[in-house]
């Protein structure tokens, strides 16, 4: 069950799938369901979560990188370290859309390609679903190699605030260990 | 004082077009009236010898009465203005602007007016009448049709088309012929129209001085129709199976039949020649064109929804108009045959009238069916021939002397007018570029 | 698959006024194309050409394999289309309108209607003169809608839209692309909108189509980089394919198109110093394009 944040109302989840919804706040119309719609996009870390467990996505249309490739890595992220476990099943590209005010058509194209990676499968008369095969991860050169661009990022940041070396491996370690401890908790309620 | 002498030079010369109409009017004038003080009596009129061809003394005599309507209409824009101003939130800044307002307009009214008089004044100089009682009469009958006379611009140009314009001063010209009648004729009584002037004036001024509480009653009432009727209000337009008529804008046809009904009885009072009872209502008959002229520019919508191809739209709006103009028509022709029987016309202007009213409605219909690119040269060349021609024959077939062989052959050629107006509209609907027939702008941007 | 629209060297003059040069283009069915220009450069033309409402100076273009300016009825009733200034009958009520416009399609989706009319809250018993600016162009978008069109041709269609009304416009635009049989053709100054919508988008300067193209490709190709040397840079410094470049003592920022990763490593060895790159959003690309 989750709670709207505004009013408190509960919903119940129709299935168990992954919402791809960012905050949402309900709105009553005149009509008689209430319908939710996500009226701002806010940035939510990976350890916050609803009671729900959902993971969100957190899709900039305004920033340089195409959305496609913003769905791509993440969807790559969360499979790779098990928040998307195999089966699960991934928002239909209507709803994804709908949900995020996006263009379909850069949502399969990112289905497309993950699904020619091998990431995702499509089984009949189901949506796009994690594919058991990435239980087989690729070399950790490769997965080393999707971080860079990230890694430079953080080696920028520290510089212009002029931190050293160890203290950025120090806040980097505590934070790691934050996160296992988060993962932990997820797998474990389960 | 500085503000109501601006809005009278905004009222002559806010755009080029009354600039230039204002500035012509005012030299023919003066001109006309220099020739008619300054040249030999002009007597070919009357019979008597005179040192122009009888040619020569309607160009000359013409000149002045045609500045005076140049002039008019270079101040035509004064009700659009005039509303416009009113209307807006500028009327509460500026102080006592409603009273500058009005003053502006009566005050250009009366220079009209007074101009007016004078050349009517020169123009009948070598009549036995002192000009003073010719100036008295002339200024209060002019006053009067001035003031309706903006009536009727006002509400032709709400219709945002040159040839609503154009359309309106045609029937500002028949207006115009009754204080000819009145003046010539120093016998007959001048209260009427001093009583009519004083009523039209009166409400606009009652209107302006009360127009806040006027309002505020009207949106109170209008907030209690609206809660139960305004559905019911706007059911009543909605006529299922007219849609496309509703499109076009020919959904009221009454409208326009039944409102040819008030100046043609207005002009009981003022017309008894049936020369010109036939060209007044001529003129009638050619106010289904302007209307058509709109046809073009209101089409497109109706293009995009159904699937007819161009010509096929043609034929369906040529029929739609039609169904809306024969009320008007019938209507016209109705009142034709009433007042010719109750004015004891001859029978030629009775019988020929008829088909010559029917045949001003089918050329000026298929002209404004043709304005498929708004009025360029051709099309306004077109419409003032066919216009002289329609008048003429109408001024012609109601003379006593009017050989009917004459009037038959000036009809076939309004007739074949029709037929090639209709052919030349046909063939430009079948291509036609809905880009070149935008609503007009250019009243929109006078005020 | 044919594409929905087609356009091979569309040119159009209006008079001496030269509005569009030499426009080619496809739209597929299911792509959402965004028209991006500024004012003046030709972008209610081109929507017009391509509704047949004027034929093209030289040039052609088609829509559903006809000439867009003879297109036979059948095809233009699978077009809906919403012009910048609204087409509404002021002394009807909203439902009539709709009502007059429904009488002309069998197809009419008048559930749909409904829906969106409560959804968007435009009050439908209130006579159209008497609506907002915003409901009126809520009203126009709704009659361009119901009869499902195969195309959909909206001429700054959310320029009067608060970010409410305009996020569930594009919701429902997103639903009818996600079809995947339809296609949506809109110009917008909103470029945030088209960021979301449009996987295509044409940017039009001057008549021309400076570029068009897939918007992915688009915000691939074009990136800022800022190069911080040590030492001062040549007067004449400049870097491949560039659209703009600012250059101070010992550092310079520029915008290149036709980015491809190896130039990084390229520019990089060459200067000996440090290259960063920064991706734009299309706001960013535009006012570049534009310079």
């Amino acid at each position: 069950m989750a709670a709207c944040r505004a009013c408190r109302t509960r919903r119940a989840t129709p299935r168990r799938s992954i919402h791809s919804s960012t905050t949402t706040y309900h709105r009553k119309t005149p009509s008689i369901a209430h319908s939710y719609w996500p009226l701002y996009h806010v940035h939510y870390f990976t350890n916050s979560l609803d009671s729900q467990n959902t993971v969100m996505f957190i899709l900039s249309p305004h920033s340089g990188v195409p959305i496609y490739r913003q769905l791509l890595e993440q969807i790559r992220r969360m499979v790779a370290s098990g928040q998307l476990p195999p089966g699960t099943e991934l928002p239909s590209i209507r709803d994804l859309g709908v949900k995020h005010a996006i263009n379909p058509m850069t949502i399969s194209k990112a289905y497309a390609m993950l699904e020619a990676e091998g990431v995702l499968e499509r089984r009949r008369g189901k949506p796009m679903t994690v594919a058991n095969r990435t239980r087989v991860r690729s070399l950790p050169a490769k997965r080393l190699q999707q971080l860079e661009p990230h890694l430079d990022q953080l080696l920028l940041a520290a510089r212009q605030l002029e931190l050293s070396e160890s203290e950025v491996v120090r806040a980097l370690r505590q934070r790691w260990e934050k996160s296992n401890d988060t993962i932990h908790r997820r797998t474990a309620a389960r | 004082m500085k503000a109501i002498g601006r809005l009278m030079l905004t009222y002559l010369t806010g755009t080029p077009a009354s600039r230039w109409v204002s500035l012509t009017g005012l030299l023919l004038i003066a001109a006309g009236s220099a020739c008619l003080l300054y040249l030999p009596p002009l007597r070919a009129g009357i019979g008597q010898s005179s040192s122009f061809s009888l040619g020569q003394e309607v160009m000359l005599l013409l000149l002045p009465i045609v500045g005076v309507l140049l002039f008019f209409f270079g101040t035509a824009l004064i009700p659009r203005i005039v509303t416009h101003l009113a209307a807006s939130h500028i009327i509460g800044v500026l102080p006592r602007g409603r009273l500058k307002i009005l003053a502006s307009a009566f005050t250009t009214l009366s220079v009209v007016t007074v101009i007016s008089g004078l050349a009517t004044v020169v123009h009948f100089l070598n009549f036995p009448v002192s000009p003073w009682t010719i100036f008295i009469r002339a200024t209060s009958i002019m006053f009067f049709t001035y003031t309706v006379l903006y009536i009727i611009v006002f509400w032709i140009g709400k219709t945002r088309n040159t040839i609503g314009v154009l359309g309106g001063a045609m029937l500002a010209i028949a207006t115009l012929s009754l204080p000819v009648q009145f003046i010539a004729a120093p016998t007959t009584p001048l209260h009427w129209p001093v009583l009519g002037t004083l009523l039209i004036w009166g409400t606009v001024i009652a209107g302006s001085a009360f127009a806040s509480h006027f309002k505020i009653a009207c949106l109170a009432l209008g907030r209690r129709a609206t809660l139960g009727n305004s559905r019911t209000q706007a059911a009543k337009l909605y006529k299922p199976g007219r849609e496309v008529d509703l499109l076009i804008g020919v959904d009221r046809p009454w409208v326009l039949a039944l409102g040819q009904v008030v100046p043609i009885v207005i002009a009981i009072f003022f017309i008894s020649r049936p020369s010109l009872w036939l060209f007044y209502f001529a003129l009638f008959s050619s106010i289904s064109g302007a209307i058509t002229s709109l046809a073009a520019a209101r089409s497109r919508p109706l293009w995009l929804r159904t699937d007819w191809s161009r010509s096929e739209l043609f034929t369906r709006v040529e029929a739609a108009f039609w169904r809306n103009n024969c009320y008007a028509i019938g209507v016209l022709l109705l009142l034709f045959v009433a007042i010719g029987i109750r004015s004891e016309f001859d029978i030629v202007p009775l019988a020929m009238g008829l088909p010559l009213l029917a045949l001003g409605t089918g050329a000026s219909t298929y002209l404004g069916l043709m304005m498929t690119r708004g009025v360029g040269a051709l099309e306004a060349f077109l419409a003032i021939t066919t216009m002289t021609l329609l008048m003429g024959t109408a001024a012609y077939a109601a003379e006593g002397t009017a050989d009917i062989g004459v009037v038959i052959v000036l009809e076939s050629i309004l007739a074949i007018f029709a037929v090639g107006y209709r052919h030349l509209a046909k063939r430009r609907w079948s291509s036609i570029d809905w880009t070149m027939c935008r609503p007009d702008r250019t009243l929109r941007s006078a005020s | 698959m044919t594409p929905y629209i087609a356009a091979q060297r569309l040119a159009k003059t209006f008079g001496r006024k030269r509005v569009l040069d030499d426009v080619s283009f496809r739209v597929e069915p299911g792509d959402v194309v965004g028209i991006l220009g500024k004012n003046g450069a030709g972008k209610t033309t081109l929507l017009e050409l391509i509704l047949g409402f004027t034929p093209p100076s030289s040039g052609s273009v088609q829509i559903f394999s006809h000439e867009s300016f003879r297109m036979p009825g059948s095809a233009r009733r699978r077009i809906g289309s919403v012009p910048q200034q609204d087409e509404l009958l002021n002394p009807l009520s909203a439902l009539d309108q709709l009502r007059v416009i429904a009488s002309f399609y069998e197809n009419w989706d008048s559930e749909l209607i409904d829906n969106l009319s409560r959804q968007w809250e435009i009050d439908l018993s209130e006579r159209v003169k008497n609506l907002s600016v915003g409901q009126r162009q809520k009203l126009s978008i709704l009659l361009a809608l119901g009869h499902r069109p195969d195309v959909l041709i909206l001429d700054e269609p959310v320029a009067s839209l608060d970010p409410i009304a305009r996020r569930q416009f594009m919701e429902q635009i997103v639903s009818i692309a996600a079809d995947g049989a339809r296609s949506v053709i809109f110009s917008s100054h909103i470029v945030s909108d088209v960021e979301r919508l449009a996987n295509k988008i044409w940017i039009l300067k001057d008549g021309r189509l400076s570029w068009q193209g897939e918007l992915d490709v688009l915000k691939e190709s074009i990136v800022r980089v800022h190069v911080r040397s040590a030492a001062p840079l040549a007067p004449d410094f400049t870097l491949p394919n560039a659209l703009s470049i600012n250059r101070e003592e010992c550092h310079a920022t520029a915008v290149l198109f036709d980015w491809k990763p190896h130039i990084l490593k390229d520019v990089e060895s060459q200067l000996g110093a440090p290259v960063e790159i920064e991706s734009l959003g299309l706001e960013d690309i535009f006012l570049e394009l534009h310079r």
